[in-house]
């Protein structure tokens, strides 16, 4: 029996802690990083797709500004692309867009709602980048390769 | 890692009066690094969510067009010393900070953005907006991992790691930014300057590097002023400032995991008519 004791706190540590840990979602990772078709890149480096998301790197080429989709950070393909495809935490990325919100230099990727409105926006807006966890039957899309 | 901080603050202070002509001069001079810091015991709600997706301006806004928002009121409750407002033995909601910012890009190479804020902070500001930022912002070179820009309106004033964020509290690590650096006595003189700055950033494989030269005319705000170099506000006079100088040289390391920055910043203040406590 559970007595209100020294050790309680302790027991109730352990039920808690138990509980969370097993409830986590079990994160698997698949996340493909997708260009439309228009976009003269092939590979990448894990630096490039970094600049890039963190709106760094803001061309492609001469002209051609590089437009930039994100899912919402609640997304769980979004924390599996910021952890695993640009092995950065989710508040570090968070951190860099605010601040250049808020400090007036610069403006951060625009947020979709869902992966079916990332499919149809990289399918149909030039330059676009953005990320999906499979990939989609598209033939305006196309992966793009980084290492 | 704990927040390593140099720094030299040299306010020649003047007598009682300031008399005509002469100079409020300060010159600071840091050195830190991105780090931890324990400040006043305080709660707060940085960010509302409803704060920023409750127009989804995604569908009213054309697609060049951002805007942004936040919401922020402090709770303090201080052992001893009041913190905005009845802190001590209680708690305080003295201070509230509103912004709402638009950016609109017509060009590749040209943006503009501006920011309007809302603070109340204690007895010192009952209550104020005022426009925290409004600028053009042309590309002059992007190619490849260099970057080189203008900023030209009123633009930010890159002191420190977190100056150019101060007013927005989930874009540093403490709620309140130790006073050591960011002054909130005299804070007006460090928001924003109206003039220009040029901005380079180079980015390499182990880091960028970020170069801001900014040259401006800081807000003056009479009143704040007063109290400092008078300890009142209640005096004639009035006060203005001078163009300054602020440029910042940082170091980012794996996408700001780590940021090392130097700051230098010269600021003029001149008072017109000799100020006369009543």
């Amino acid at each position: 029996m559970l007595k209100s004791g020294r050790f309680a706190p302790i027991v109730w540590f352990v039920i808690v802690a138990g509980s969370l840990l097993t409830s986590l979602p079990k994160s698997v990772f698949a996340v493909e990083v997708v260009v439309n078709k228009s976009v003269p890149v092939s590979t990448f480096s894990l630096e490039d797709l970094q600049a890039v998301f963190s709106m760094q790197k803001r061309n492609w080429s001469k002209h051609r500004q590089i437009k930039v989709f994100i899912l919402p950070e609640s997304s769980q393909t979004h924390q599996d692309f910021v952890k695993h495809g640009l092995r950065m935490f989710s508040h570090q990325i968070r951190r860099i867009w605010d601040r250049m919100i808020y400090s007036g230099s610069g403006a951060p990727p625009v947020e979709l709602s869902s992966e079916k409105e990332m499919i149809n926006k990289i399918a149909n807006t030039p330059d676009a980048i953005g990320y999906l966890s499979a990939k989609p039957d598209n033939e305006n899309i196309r992966v793009i390769n980084y290492h | 890692m704990l927040l390593t901080i140099i720094n030299q603050t040299r306010v020649n202070r003047l007598p009682a009066a300031l008399q005509a002509g002469q100079w409020l001069r300060m010159r600071f001079f840091c050195i830190n690094s991105l780090g931890l810091m324990v400040w006043v015991m305080c709660v707060t709600l940085p960010r509302i969510g409803l704060a920023e997706n409750f127009l989804d301006p995604a569908k009213v806004l054309p697609e060049n067009m951002q805007l942004h928002g936040f919401m922020s009121q402090a709770f303090f409750n201080s052992s001893d010393n009041n913190v905005y407002g009845q802190s001590a033995d209680g708690i305080s909601p003295g201070l509230t900070e509103i912004g709402l910012n638009l950016n609109y890009q017509p060009l590749n190479n040209l943006r503009f953005a501006a920011q309007g804020l809302y603070r109340r902070a204690g007895d010192v500001d009952p209550g104020s907006l005022r426009l925290d930022y409004g600028l053009a912002d042309l590309t002059l070179i992007d190619y490849g991992n260099s970057l080189l820009g203008l900023r030209a309106g009123r633009v930010k004033i890159p002191y420190g790691l977190y100056n150019e964020t101060r007013d927005v509290a989930f874009t540093h690590p403490t709620i309140l930014l130790p006073q050591g650096i960011y002054f909130d006595r005299s804070r007006s003189l460090m928001l924003s300057a109206d003039g220009g700055s040029l901005y380079a950033e180079q980015r390499t494989g182990l880091g960028d590097i970020k170069f801001k030269f900014n040259v401006g005319m800081p807000s003056d705000d009479l009143n704040e002023i007063k109290t400092i170099v008078l300890g009142t506000n209640k005096a004639n006079g009035s006060f203005s400032t001078k163009p300054a100088i602020v440029t910042q040289l940082s170091y980012e390391h794996n996408n700001g995991e780590f940021i090392f920055a130097v700051s230098y910043m010269d600021l003029k203040g001149a008072s017109k008519n000799p100020p006369m406590l009543k």
